[in-house]
C-alpha cells in the first residue's frame, strides 16, 4: 500500500512541566506516515510526550498540529484516527475481550455492524479467538497485552502510539507484533517507544532518542549506524578482567563462550590490541549516546 | 444515534464490571436481608406513639420506600461511587481519554450505570414488598398502589445519589476518605431537610418523600382517631413485640402531577450536576489530577553534537549490598518492622493537616473540659480518619502484597507490627484527649480513651484486611462515630463508652485480621 503522505503530525517549541518539574522542553518533531522508534533512559519524558500527542495532557507551552491543525485546542480530529496503547493499561477484569473490545469500539464512535466486524478480525490477529468470551481477569500477562493492542487498532488508526507494545509477550508473538507493526505503517503514522532496542531496530524507519526532556537524536537508523561504525569492538577477556574493563570501557554486551568472555565494546580508538571491529547495532548506538549525555565512557 | 449508543456501552461495560462481583452479591444479599427486616416489622413506619396502617400495598409499598431513602441514599453512595476510580486504578481512564467521547457524555454513562445499580436494589426491595403483602394478607395486592411511591420517590432520589456520587468522583480531593466524610454530611443535611416545614415551597418538596408521606398519613390517622394526640412519623423504628397498635386505613397518597413533577426534578438536578461537573472533570489528565508523582527533576544537560565523543570514564563503584537491615531492626527484627509501619502512616501528610492536628490537640487542651469533651474531643476521633483508613489496605493499594506476603513471618511479624504501629499514631494524635481526661481527674474517660486507642485501629486493621480496601472502614468509622461520640447513643460511644466491651471487641477482629491475613498469604 501506498504511504498516505498527507497525514503529519508535528509539535512546535513543545513544553510539559508538572508543579515546575520540567518533563519535556522545546520539543519539535515532525512525523509522516511510517515508524518512529522512541528511545530514552526512564524519566527522559518519553510517556509525556506521547501522552500528549495522545491528547490526555495538554502541553505548558508549545503547539501540536495533525494534519495542520491545532490538536490542544481541539482535539476531536486527532482522537477519531487515534489508536493509543499505554505501558501500564488495564482492563474491567469482569468483561471478557469481546464485551471490552466492543466497549472500547463504542466509546471510539464506531458503529455496530462495522465495530463487531472489526472486533472479529482483531481476535483472530492478536490470536484470542478461543478466549475471547472469558473473564479478562483470568487472562494472562501477554494476554492482557494482546486485548490492549487490538483495543489500540480498533478504528483502523491513522496515528497508533504503543509504549512498550512487547512487554509481557512471549517470543513468538513479539515477532508477529513487530510484522503487524512493520505491515501498518505504510500508511500511517506509528510512534513506538520502547526500551527493547531490537523491537526499534526491526521496524522503525527513523529513530528520535530523548534525554531528559530533549530530543537528542532523529535519524534514520542507517544514519545512526554509519555513525558508528569503525566504533564497536569485540574480544575475549577472562572474569577477572571484565570489572575493570566496566569501568573503563561502555559495554554493550557480553556473552560467555568456552575460553572466557566475549566483550562488545563501543570506542573511538581500538580498546586493546587484540580487538576485532564489529559491525555496529543500534543498541551500539542508544547505549553510546546515553553514555555521553551522561558525561560516560565512549 | 451516535452518542446514545456510546452512553449505552459506557452504561452497560460498567454495570456488568460491578454486577459480576462478589462485593455487588453481597450487597444483593444485604439488600434481601434489608427487605426481610422490613417485612417482619423490625424496619417499619409509624405514627408515634402506636399507630399504624393497615398492611395494605400502599402503606408497605410506602414504608419499603422511606426506608429505602433513608438508608439507601447513604449506603448506595458508598457502593456506586467508584467508577470514575476504577478508570483510573485499571488504566482503562487513560485510552477513553485519547477517544473521541466527551467529558459530559463519559460522566452521563457513568451516571446511568450508577443509576442501574440502585435501581436493581430498589427492584429487589419492591419484590419484598410484594411479598409482604402477601404475607401479611391484611389487603388484597393493588401493584398500582404498591409501585406508585417507588417511580414516584425512590427513583428520583437515586438519580439524584447516583448524580452525587460521579460529581464527587470527577473532584480528585473529594475521591478518598475526605469525601466519604463529606457526603456522610451532605446525607445528614438531607435527613433534616426531610424534618423541615416545606409548606412554603409547595412544589419543590423534600426528596425523601418524608413530609409528604407523613401529611397525608397524619390526616388519615387523626380522621380516623379524633381527638388523639399523635407524634411524629417514625421510620425504620424497632417495634417492640407486643405493640398494641391502633390500626386504620390509609389508603395511599393522593399523587397530583405537581408531585410528581416535583420530585423528579431532584433527578434533573442531578443530571444539571453532571453537565456541571464535566466542566472540572480533568479526564485522567495526569498532571492535573495528580494521578503520578512527579518524577526525579533532570538536569539540564550540556547540549554537544553526537559526533563529538567523550573519552573520560565514569567510575561506577558497587553499593555494599549487606547487611540491610536498619539499626533498629539489628537490635529487634519486629521493632525495625514496627517503625517502618509507623513511618509510612505518618508520612506524606500535608503540612496543613499537620496543622491542625497540632490545632485540635492544643484546643483540647485550652478550652473548658466540658467543650473539649462534648465537641472537640469527637471532631479529633474524625480527623484520625485518613491515616488509619490506610491499615490493612497498603499492600493491596499499593500492589506491594506480593512482595509483603513473601517476606519474613507477614502475619506474626508484619501485622502485629502494623496494629501496633495503629495504636501508637492513634495515641499520638489523640494524646491531648488523654491529658485533658487526667487533669481533670477523669478516670472512667481516661479508661474510655485507652480502650478507643486500642479498639478504633483495630476495627481499621479488620476492615482493612478483609475488604482489601479503605471504603469499608471509611463508612462504618463514619457511622459510628456519628451516632457514637457524636450523638453519644449508649454503648455506641467508643470514647467514653466501657472500655472492657472494647478492648475484647478489638481481640477478636485482631483474630479476625491475622486469620484472614493468613488466608492472604497462602492464597
Amino acid at each position: 500500500m501506498q504511504p498516505n503522505n498527507s497525514l503529519v503530525i508535528e509539535t512546535h517549541n513543545l513544553s510539559k512541566a508538572y508543579k515546575g518539574v520540567q518533563a519535556l522542553q522545546d520539543f519539535n518533531l515532525k512525523l509522516t506516515p511510517g515508524i518512529l522508534g522512541l528511545l530514552g533512559p526512564n524519566g527522559a519524558g518519553k510517556s509525556t510526550l506521547m501522552r500528549m500527542l495522545a491528547t490526555i495532557t495538554t502541553p505548558t507551552t508549545g503547539t501540536i498540529l495533525w494534519n495542520g491543525r491545532d490538536v490542544v485546542k481541539d482535539p476531536e480530529p486527532l482522537r477519531s484516527v487515534l489508536g493509543y496503547l499505554p505501558q501500564d493499561f488495564g482492563v474491567y477484569p469482569n468483561l471478557s475481550a469481546q464485551e471490552f473490545l466492543e466497549y472500547m469500539a463504542a466509546i471510539k464512535g464506531m458503529s455496530g455492524n462495522k465495530a463487531r466486524q472489526k472486533i472479529s478480525a482483531l481476535l483472530d490477529l492478536v490470536n484470542l479467538r478461543d478466549a475471547a468470551r472469558r473473564p479478562l481477569g483470568g487472562y494472562s500477562g501477554g494476554m492482557r497485552q494482546r486485548v490492549g493492542i487490538a483495543q489500540a487498532l480498533l478504528n483502523d488508526p491513522q496515528l497508533l502510539i504503543v509504549d512498550e507494545p512487547t512487554v509481557g509477550l512471549d517470543p513468538e508473538e513479539r515477532v508477529r507484533f513487530r510484522n503487524l507493526l512493520s505491515d501498518l505503517s505504510g500508511e500511517r503514522i506509528v510512534i513506538l517507544s520502547t526500551h527493547i532496542v531490537s523491537d526499534v531496530e526491526s521496524t522503525a524507519t527513523d529513530i528520535a532518542i530523548i534525554h531528559k526532556g530533549h530530543l537528542k537524536v532523529r535519524a534514520h537508523p542507517e544514519q545512526l549506524l554509519k555513525q558508528m561504525d569503525g566504533c564497536v569492538w569485540e574480544w575475549m577477556a577472562t572474569s577477572q578482567e571484565l570489572p575493570a574493563l566496566k569501568q573503563q570501557f561502555l559495554i554493550s554486551g557480553t556473552m560467555r563462550r568456552m575460553d572466557g568472555i566475549e566483550v562488545r565494546v563501543a570506542s573511538e580508538a581500538r580498546p586493546c590490541p587484540e580487538a576485532k571491529q564489529v559491525t555496529p547495532n543500534l543498541e551500539d548506538v542508544y547505549l553510546s549516546m546515553v553514555a555521553q549525555r551522561n558525561g560516560g565512557p565512549v | 444515534m451516535k452518542t446514545l449508543r456510546v452512553l449505552y456501552h459506557l452504561a452497560l461495560a460498567d454495570f456488568l464490571q460491578r454486577a459480576r462481583s462478589i462485593r455487588f452479591l453481597l450487597t444483593l444479599a444485604a439488600i434481601i436481608f434489608m427487605g426481610v427486616l422490613v417485612n417482619n416489622g423490625t424496619l417499619s413506619i409509624s405514627l408515634q406513639p402506636n399507630y399504624r396502617g393497615v398492611f395494605n400495598s400502599a402503606w408497605i409499598g410506602t414504608m419499603t420506600v422511606l426506608v429505602i431513602n433513608t438508608s439507601l441514599s447513604l449506603l448506595g453512595f458508598y457502593l456506586v461511587s467508584d467508577c470514575i476510580q476504577r478508570d483510573i486504578r485499571t488504566g482503562v481512564g487513560q485510552i477513553i481519554a485519547t477517544t473521541p467521547v466527551s467529558r459530559a457524555a463519559y460522566l452521563i454513562g457513568k451516571w446511568i450505570s450508577n443509576c442501574l445499580v440502585l435501581f436493581v436494589l430498589v427492584l429487589i426491595m419492591g419484590a419484598a414488598a410484594v411479598v409482604m403483602v402477601l404475607l401479611q394478607g391484611e389487603a388484597p395486592l393493588d401493584l398500582g398502589e404498591l409501585l406508585k411511591p417507588f417511580f414516584t420517590f425512590s427513583l428520583p432520589y437515586m438519580v439524584l445519589i447516583a448524580a452525587f456520587a460521579v460529581v464527587f468522583e470527577t473532584v480528585p480531593w473529594l475521591r478518598g476518605a475526605l469525601g466519604n466524610v463529606v457526603y456522610f454530611f451532605v446525607w445528614i443535611f438531607f435527613i433534616m431537610l426531610s424534618l423541615q416545614d416545606w409548606k412554603e415551597l409547595p412544589f419543590l418538596k423534600e426528596p425523601i418523600g418524608y413530609t409528604v408521606f407523613s401529611t397525608s398519613i397524619r390526616a388519615e390517622a387523626e380522621a380516623a382517631f379524633p381527638n388523639e394526640t399523635m407524634g411524629m412519623m417514625a421510620v425504620g423504628s424497632y417495634a417492640t413485640p407486643g405493640t398494641q397498635y391502633k390500626i386504620f386505613n390509609w389508603p395511599g397518597l393522593d399523587l397530583t402531577s405537581g408531585i410528581v413533577i416535583g420530585q423528579w426534578s431532584w433527578a434533573l438536578l442531578g443530571l444539571g450536576l453532571i453537565l456541571l461537573s464535566a466542566l472540572w472533570f480533568a479526564r485522567f489528565d495526569p498532571s492535573r489530577e495528580g494521578l503520578r508523582r512527579p518524577r526525579a527533576k533532570p538536569e539540564h544537560a550540556k547540549e554537544s553534537e553526537p559526533s563529538e565523543l567523550r573519552t573520560k570514564a565514569r567510575h561506577l563503584t558497587l553499593p555494599s549490598l549487606s547487611p540491610l537491615v536498619y539499626k533498629l531492626a539489628q537490635v529487634n527484627p519486629f521493632l525495625g518492622v514496627l517503625f517502618a509501619e509507623l513511618r509510612m502512616l505518618l508520612k506524606g501528610r500535608r503540612w496543613w493537616w499537620w496543622a491542625i492536628t497540632a490545632g485540635l490537640n492544643i484546643a483540647l487542651l485550652s478550652t473548658p473540659f466540658s467543650i473539649a469533651k462534648e465537641y472537640l474531643l469527637p471532631i479529633a476521633w474524625l480527623w484520625l480518619l485518613p491515616v488509619l483508613s490506610e491499615m490493612g489496605n497498603r499492600e493491596r493499594k499499593n500492589n506491594t502484597s506480593q512482595m509483603v506476603f513473601s517476606s519474613a513471618r507477614p502475619v506474626l511479624r508484619q501485622l502485629p507490627a502494623a496494629w501496633l504501629a495503629g495504636i501508637l499514631a492513634t495515641a499520638l494524635l489523640e494524646f491531648a484527649g488523654a491529658v485533658v481526661f487526667l487533669l481533670n481527674g477523669d478516670l472512667p474517660g481516661l479508661a474510655g480513651w485507652v480502650g478507643a486507642v486500642i479498639f478504633v485501629p483495630t476495627l481499621a486493621l479488620a476492615l482493612g484486611v478483609t475488604s482489601s480496601g479503605s471504603r469499608a472502614f471509611e463508612v462504618v468509622y463514619v457511622i459510628w462515630w456519628y451516632v457514637g461520640p457524636l450523638q453519644k447513643t449508649p454503648g455506641l460511644d467508643f470514647v467514653s463508652g466501657p472500655p472492657q466491651v472494647y478492648l475484647l471487641a478489638a481481640a477478636g477482629l485482631l483474630l479476625l485480621s491475622a486469620f484472614w491475613r493468613g488466608r492472604q498469604v497462602r492464597a
